[in-house]
């Protein structure tokens, strides 16, 4: 079915009045699955919660024999809605095309756990393969009843339910086959759709989930038996956005619907001194909760209108350091040092090492940049329930916070998710600020609300990746043995999980998570007295603010890992320049894991790495264009990935234009290679702009970056080549692969700008009048 | 006097007041969702619009500089092509073949500007360059056209893969 009709209105058809409670369908979800959500609606029914060792939870198979798959993530523009489609198909023996997947619906889909961290394949996607295995054996099951035949002896193929023809048996009659009568009478058969058709299904063996283990009594297929997972099957959500039949949460209205603008405190920490009046002749409204102020009206331009028109007094508030005195005052705030890592006797072996290094990395504060600024639309009805359609990561766990912002039972509350812009971490530990505004304007006006915020609102309040620093100090002897590592960050918090709507209307929230910055990730370099340790830093003016924040920072693709290997890469290319060794060669004397080996030397061939020591030869600040290569290694979510960077440097205007970025990855099991391929070059082209141009400026008030002119993203004429290879290991279980990629981006273009210039840049971002500076 | 515009090959009659910026009427009035609020500030090109055949920004200036003017959105590409080679219908221009074939989108929610960008570049260079596609949606306009999924590189490809297909009159099913 479709649900849009006429001009941008969900249809009429798809919205279920019931007792005042609207319930719209979603184009994915089955008309009578939904129809049930709207049975309970309109007896006042809470909305359900699925149950997770339920089998009809996951599944449901229609009588034409399609299977409908429910799954708790959601589709962020990485193709996950079709590879989890591949491997539920691949479980199941059906066609591709029979499985439909419906995503964040918290009334229909199970609870697993947030969309991030690159978990989907490799926790939701493994974890569906077991329950489509359970589905498979209990349908065979029924087909065995249904044709006396052993399940043993049945083959499936298409959803069709076969007894098997087994070459073999033709040769040895009476072995085993005896008694049935009906061994290989390929005339009894039954689809699935038959055994089913659309009724409940219920495991033959228990489902038990306990937290992250999910244990059935099926066995999924052996890898060799695929024939599905590993294909490139095209994914299945890129037709509909391309010829515009995808419903973005942006886009979705409903009726009576009003359009808010929130005007957002001017300092993080300012609180609403007085609010004054529309202009005469307004169309809109002015709502003021507490600190949260908006203008609504019917007409979205009307509210945009109001909103730039609006005398807002705000207090002042100055309790930032500034983009340039972040650094100093990151130090001398007291914070915990946790200990990531720990071998060895570092001090020891650093004071009696031959020779050391020791320097210091920076990377800034960040933006996720969602090209769609954040928008929800929230409807709170007079008997307490709620409906929220959001972009959210997590629709359950904006489930839960909406219910507790409201005062609400869980029941009470139901989140619908919809295709949004690319977010990368915006919306996973930060649900949707947006929604968390919609809900209370709602509550207050009556009717359903939209909040659409700026470019300049996403600009400046959305919570940003976090500013760090790296001091390392190394011990190597005359060969170049590293003997003595030591990495000491200083991060601000990667967890912000605050919903701007209560705090600014001044609901407490019971369990404000206390913002902690993070390690991440595992050592591949064998290092024998190794000291890793990390301050995690409150948020910058958290301790003067009104709120329970400061400059809020949470988890922006690839958190902490990003951070930590462009130190910890550079840091390993210095040491290899300064003892004059080839830094492909210096890594691979350090290594001894063979899949980290394996995609290094892929990456060095396919990228055309040039043996040889940094900087090369001919290295220049003032020559009119320089060349030069970088290489870089990370072990990131379980999946190996090397990048080779061949960039140029025009040290007159300090422009780095990227020319080719080759990367090779092994992330286990190959699910769809294409997407795999695009996910990298996504990686590449978005990490090149992280590098080359981004870092959000404060004052002492707040973010001075506040749209695409302050805080430019790389254009599409920066685009580099690239290479990509995907490393096969059909045996290893699969891995994520939508971060990966990202870590070995800026150590090895800092790299290449050394072995073009001989001048290591150290402080992301290499901006040209950075770059400039420093080879002047 | 009212403010018309062709909209897709169709006349409209404006309603909203005549400082709405043309998104906003696309979008709110006429139930057009393709072109995207980005920015409102012309700066990332996700609420692009064919305004007589040329990408025009819809989010800033108000409707009623484009009075009188035919305005295609991505909506409106399959049946401009189809008028453009007299066929009856088709389901999709060559562009967004291209970007089928080239698998492009990733979140999508640029895209619809990146599409009207190529068919003002075909429309006025049939064979271009990689060079010349980077300079259409780097420095032509008033801003880059940004994404941040990262898919230029796929978008390069498809804008070459469009070229060959309008050259071939393809498009006239999928």
């Amino acid at each position: 079915m479709s649900i849009k009709e006429g001009p941008g209105t969900l249809s009429r058809r798809g919205l279920l009045k019931a007792g005042g409670a609207l319930v719209v369908m979603s184009a994915a979800v089955p008309v009578a699955l939904r129809a049930s959500v709207a049975q309970a609606a309109a007896t006042g029914m809470p909305f359900p919660t699925p149950v997770l060792t339920d089998l009809s939870t996951w599944l449901t198979v229609q009588a034409n024999g399609s299977v409908t798959w429910r799954t708790g993530h959601v589709e962020l523009g990485q193709g996950n809605r079709t590879a989890l489609a591949q491997m539920v198909a691949e479980e199941l023996d059906v066609a591709f095309d029979a499985v439909t997947l419906v995503m964040g619906d918290t009334s229909i889909t199970p609870d697993q756990g947030v969309t991030a961290a690159s978990s989907t394949i490799a926790r939701a996607g493994v974890q569906a393969r077991l329950i489509a295995a359970e589905a498979r054996a209990t349908l065979l099951s029924l087909a065995s009843k249904r044709l006396r035949v052993p399940a043993s002896e049945l083959t499936v193929e298409d959803g069709v339910v076969r007894v098997r023809q087994d070459p073999k048996d033709h040769g040895s009659k009476g072995h085993g086959s005896k008694g049935h009568g009906s061994k290989g009478d390929s005339s009894k058969k039954v689809s699935y759709g038959q055994l089913v058709h659309g009724k409940a299904l219920t495991a033959v063996t228990p489902i038990v989930i306990n937290g992250q283990s999910t244990t059935v009594g099926a066995t999924p297929k052996p890898f060799t038996e695929y024939k599905l997972v590993g294909k490139s099957i095209p994914r299945v959500d890129i037709v509909d956005k391309v010829s515009q039949k995808t419903t973005f949460v942006q886009d979705v209205t409903v009726p009576h619907m009003l359009h808010a603008r929130v005007i957002h405190p001017k300092g993080i920490g300012s609180t609403v001194v007085s609010v004054g009046e529309l202009p005469a002749g307004s169309n809109a409204q002015v709502v003021r909760l507490g600190n949260l102020v908006a203008v609504v009206a019917k007409q979205e331009w009307d509210a945009i209108k109001g909103a730039a028109n609006l005398p807002v007094t705000w207090s002042d508030w100055n309790g930032l350091p500034t983009t340039e005195n972040w650094p100093a005052t990151m130090r001398a705030t007291p914070a915990n040092v946790m200990t990531h890592a720990s071998q060895g006797d570092f001090d020891g072996a650093f004071g009696s090492a031959a020779n050391a290094m020791q320097t210091t990395y920076q990377t800034p504060f960040e933006n996720h940049g969602m090209i769609g600024p954040s928008c929800a639309v929230a409807d709170v009805r007079s008997d307490g329930r709620v409906t929220v359609w959001s972009a959210t990561q997590y629709p359950q766990g904006l489930r839960n916070g909406i219910a507790q912002m409201l005062n609400a039972s869980v029941e009470q509350v139901e989140v619908l998710w919809f295709d949004g812009a690319g977010c990368y971490g915006r919306l996973c530990s930060n649900y949707d600020d947006a929604a968390s505004e919609a809900v209370f304007l709602s509550r207050e006006l009556g009717k359903p609300v939209r909040v659409q915020w700026s470019r300049q609102d996403e600009h400046i309040w959305e919570p940003h990746g976090p500013g760090t620093l790296h001091d390392m100090a190394a011990g190597f002897d005359e060969s170049g043995n590293i003997v003595a590592w030591k990495h000491e960050a200083f991060m601000a918090p990667n967890n912000d999980s605050t919903l701007l709507g209560p705090i600014l209307v001044g609901v407490q929230m019971s369990s404000t998570r206390m913002p902690v910055g993070s390690w991440t990730g595992p050592d591949l370099y064998q290092f024998p007295n190794l000291l890793e340790l990390v301050h995690q830093m409150p948020e910058l003016g958290a301790g003067t603010s009104p709120y329970p924040f400061g400059i809020r920072t949470t988890f922006l693709r690839s958190p902490g890992q990003y951070q930590i290997t462009f130190a910890q890469e550079s840091f390993v290319d210095e040491i290899a320049a300064r003892i004059g060794q080839d830094p492909l060669e210096f890594r691979l004397r350090h290594l001894v894991d063979p899949r980290a080996i394996a995609v290094l030397q892929a990456a060095a061939k396919a990228g055309k790495w040039e043996s040889r020591p940094s900087p090369k030869p001919d290295a220049s600040t003032s020559n009119g264009t320089v060349t030069g290569q970088g290489i870089s290694l990370v072990l990131r979510d379980g999946t190996y990935a090397a990048g080779v960077v061949k960039l140029q440097v025009t040290p007159a205007t300090g422009q780095v234009l990227l020319t080719e970025v080759t990367v090779a990855q092994d992330q286990g099991q190959i699910i769809n290679p294409r997407a795999i391929e695009h996910q990298i070059s996504s990686c590449i082209i978005q990490t090149a702009s992280r590098v080359l141009h981004e870092e959000v400026k404060f004052d002492t008030a707040n973010v001075t970056s506040t749209d695409w002119s302050s805080y430019p993203l790389l254009r599409m004429d920066e685009t580099p080549t690239i290479n990509t290879v995907l490393v096969p290991n059909p045996q290893i279980a699969p891995s994520g692969v939508g971060e990966p990629a990202v870590n070995v981006m800026p150590s090895a273009i800092s790299s290449a700008v050394f072995d073009a210039t001989g001048v290591r840049l150290r402080t992301i971002p290499f901006t040209p009048d950075v770059v400039k500076a420093a080879l002047g | 006097m009212a403010i018309e515009l062709v909209v897709n090959g169709k006349k409209e009659k404006v309603t909203s007041s005549p400082d709405t910026p043309l998104l906003y009427v696309l979008r709110g009035e006429l139930g057009l969702t393709g072109p995207k609020f980005g920015c409102g500030l012309e700066q990332c090109g996700a609420c692009s619009v064919l305004a007589n055949d040329a990408s025009r920004r819809s989010c800033v200036k108000p409707v009623s500089d484009f009075d009188g003017q035919s305005i295609t959105t991505v909506e409106g590409l399959p049946a401009a092509w189809a008028k453009a080679k007299k066929l009856r219908h088709v389901d999709l221009h060559p562009i967004q073949q291209a970007w089928i074939e080239e698998q492009v989108p990733q979140c999508g929610y640029c895209q619809n500007g990146m599409m009207i960008t190529a068919a003002n570049l075909l429309g006025t260079n049939p064979d271009p360059s990689v060079s010349d596609i980077m300079t259409a949606f780097s420095t032509s306009g008033p801003s880059a056209h940004l994404c941040r999924c990262g898919t230029y590189d796929a978008i390069i490809k498809a804008v070459q893969r469009a070229a060959k297909l309008m050259a071939e009159g393809a498009g006239d099913e999928h």
